[in-house]
């Protein structure tokens, strides 16, 4: 596996206002990675300068390349979908696929092709025609016919019932994903894409809170459903953090003994979201 | 097909009025033909065409080249009007409705986005132009000689190779010498296109204007205004005022009679030759590199 993203340093000021302060990361290939944060933690503005669209300063480097100096040559082998319904509403489905057909030269017209018959979205049509969903399945099934060695989502899904959510992730992780493929996504609906995604980067106000990978999350960390008499002896445990919930107190621990916590009661997986509030609160603690 | 004509072809198919304008012009000059209500010269009522035929011949044949030319200038106002707002806007809506996000999602450099622009607003329009006038003038010429059937005169007069050729050449001239004399309004719109938060009419609009009226009032002197109108309209005027017989001829006289035979030679000659030529060139240039430069770098969505 080879570092395909690299931040070093990575700062980004608006004014007196650090949209980007100091961040480091790496990305190797054949990940799923959601960036993970509050609104205004710097996500988009980590995104646009990995697709070089904003300057920045610092290091960074994707696919081996300066973003914002080779963003040309970048785009040849990076694909995105920054925002919900930005393709162009004037045009129609059959003139966008022949347009990015004769510009791309990694897209391939009839993967796009498969996608669009099975959704309902007409050749003939203009794209201000089409629903908010079909105009994302559209652009999903155009990224997805390009064969980029990374995908940038940013919010994709945005806006979108959650049938629509669903299925979404569904082709993305069963039709398009393998091995050497790496896709960064952030998103709000953390508990929709938790299940697909490998690595985890969680940022706020600017600054990396989380790295690690799935595997990592499970061994270091763990929810458990603390049996009411035992709330008092777990507590002497630091919990990260704790809520109640169903007659049953949720603590999430970072860094105990399984066998130990398995006294105190039913030890699980903590999901995304949960993790997500605890470092959050932890980090701005 | 290269890549550079699909970009072409990309501003052909969201821009229709390139091509719905001088089809409209067309289509309203048939009508007027086919009604019978064309008042250019010759063709129109009985009278005008019994005077037409009382003209001598070699009369006859300026008279239609004014005709012919006559619609050529026409068509180029109609489609100057639309390189105008094209130029504004071809940087603009695609930032105003984000599909910029989606343009530069593909592996399209910037300067090849804004070159294609460029050329759309300063070589494709005044070639439609052409063809457009072309199409123009063979249906006044068809109309028109079906009215002189209709009076008794001899249709072919409408079809007399000099005047067609004259009306073509104008077109001709108007269309090669446009290309390059308009660039740098050209490259000076697209860079308001690229560069206004929002607005781009204002903004491409109001710098010279205000500067203009600021002028005039401050200073009371009009050399602003002077160069904008010479840079709008100067093409005339390097086209023959100097030159005996060039084609500024043609706007000034009054009299048929004045109107010599053209020099076209001489008055291109006069063009190509006119340092105000080349130093619009070299801004058009230098317009149209900050245009790249601002598509290139500014921040899309912050």
């Amino acid at each position: 596996m080879t570092d395909l993203i690299v931040a070093r340093g990575l700062g980004k000021a608006f004014g007196p206002t650090r949209a980007l302060d100091d961040v480091n990361f790496r990305v190797q290939s054949g990940r799923i990675v959601g960036l993970i944060g509050p609104n205004g933690a710097g996500k988009t503005t980590a995104l646009k300068a990995l697709l070089g669209l904003t300057r920045f300063d610092g290091e960074l480097s994707v696919l081996g390349l300066d973003p914002f100096r080779q963003r040309h040559q970048l785009m040849q082998d990076v694909c995105f979908i920054a925002d919900v319904a930005v393709l162009p509403r004037w045009i129609r489905v059959a003139q966008l696929i022949e347009f990015v057909a004769a510009t791309h030269p990694r897209f391939r017209r009839e993967v796009c092709e498969h996608f669009l018959s099975r959704s309902d979205i007409r050749k003939t049509s203009r794209v201000k025609e089409l629903s908010k969903g079909m105009v994302t399945q559209l652009h999903l099934a155009l990224v997805m016919a390009i064969d980029a060695k990374l995908l940038v989502l940013d919010e994709p899904t945005l806006g979108l019932d959650i049938l629509m959510r669903k299925q979404f992730y569904e082709t993305l992780l069963n039709e398009y994903f393998d091995e050497q493929r790496t896709i960064l996504v952030t998103t709000h609906q953390v508990e929709e894409i938790e299940h697909i995604l490998t690595d985890l980067l969680f940022i706020d106000r600017g600054r990396i809170v989380l790295d690690a990978t799935m595997e990592e999350v499970q061994e270091k960390y763990a929810q458990v459903a603390i049996r009411p008499e035992h709330v008092a002896a777990a507590r002497t445990l630091k919990p990260v953090a704790e809520r109640q919930g169903l007659g049953r107190t949720h603590m999430l621990f970072k860094g105990a003994e399984h066998a130990e916590l398995e006294r105190l009661g039913e030890v699980g997986v903590p999901s995304v979201a949960d993790l997500f509030v605890a470092v959050i609160q932890g980090a701005r603690a | 097909m290269n890549r550079f004509l699909w970009l072409v072809r990309r501003e052909v198919w969201e821009n229709k009025a390139i091509w719905v304008a001088p089809a409209i012009v067309i289509a309203s000059l048939m009508v007027l033909v086919l009604t019978g209500n064309v008042h250019l010269g010759p063709i129109g009522e009985a009278r005008d065409a019994a005077m037409f035929g009382d003209v001598p011949p070699e009369l006859q044949t300026r008279l239609l080249v004014i005709v012919y030319a006559g619609l050529a200038l026409v068509m180029d106002m109609v489609l100057g009007i639309v390189a105008f707002f094209y130029a504004i806007d071809s940087l603009y809506s695609d930032r105003r409705d984000r599909s910029v996000l989606f343009w530069k999602s593909l592996p399209i450099s910037d300067i090849e986005t804004v070159l294609s622009k460029f050329a759309v607003a300063a070589i494709l329009i005044p070639l439609i132009a052409l063809a457009a006038s072309l199409v123009a003038q063979l249906v006044i010429a068809a109309g028109g000689s079906v009215r002189l059937s209709m009076n008794g005169l001899p249709g072919s007069m409408m079809w007399a190779p000099e005047a067609l050729l004259g009306g073509f050449t104008v077109a001709l001239l108007w269309c090669v010498t446009a290309i390059l004399w308009y660039a740098p309004i050209i490259g000076y719109l697209m860079l308001a296109s690229a560069w206004a938060p929002r607005g781009p009419f204002l903004w491409a609009v109001l710098p010279p204007v205000g500067l203009w009226v600021l002028e005039r009032v401050v200073v009371g002197s009009e050399y602003v205004g002077d160069f904008i109108t010479d840079r709008l309209f100067g093409m005339y005027r390097l086209l023959g005022t100097r030159n005996e017989g060039g084609l500024g001829e043609l706007e000034r006289s009054d009299e048929l009679s004045d109107i010599g035979n053209l020099d076209l030679v001489g008055s291109l000659r006069e063009f190509y030759a006119s340092p105000e030529l080349w130093l619009g060139v070299v801004a058009a240039a230098v317009l149209l590199a900050a245009a790249m430069w601002v598509r290139r770098y500014r921040d899309e969505t912050s």
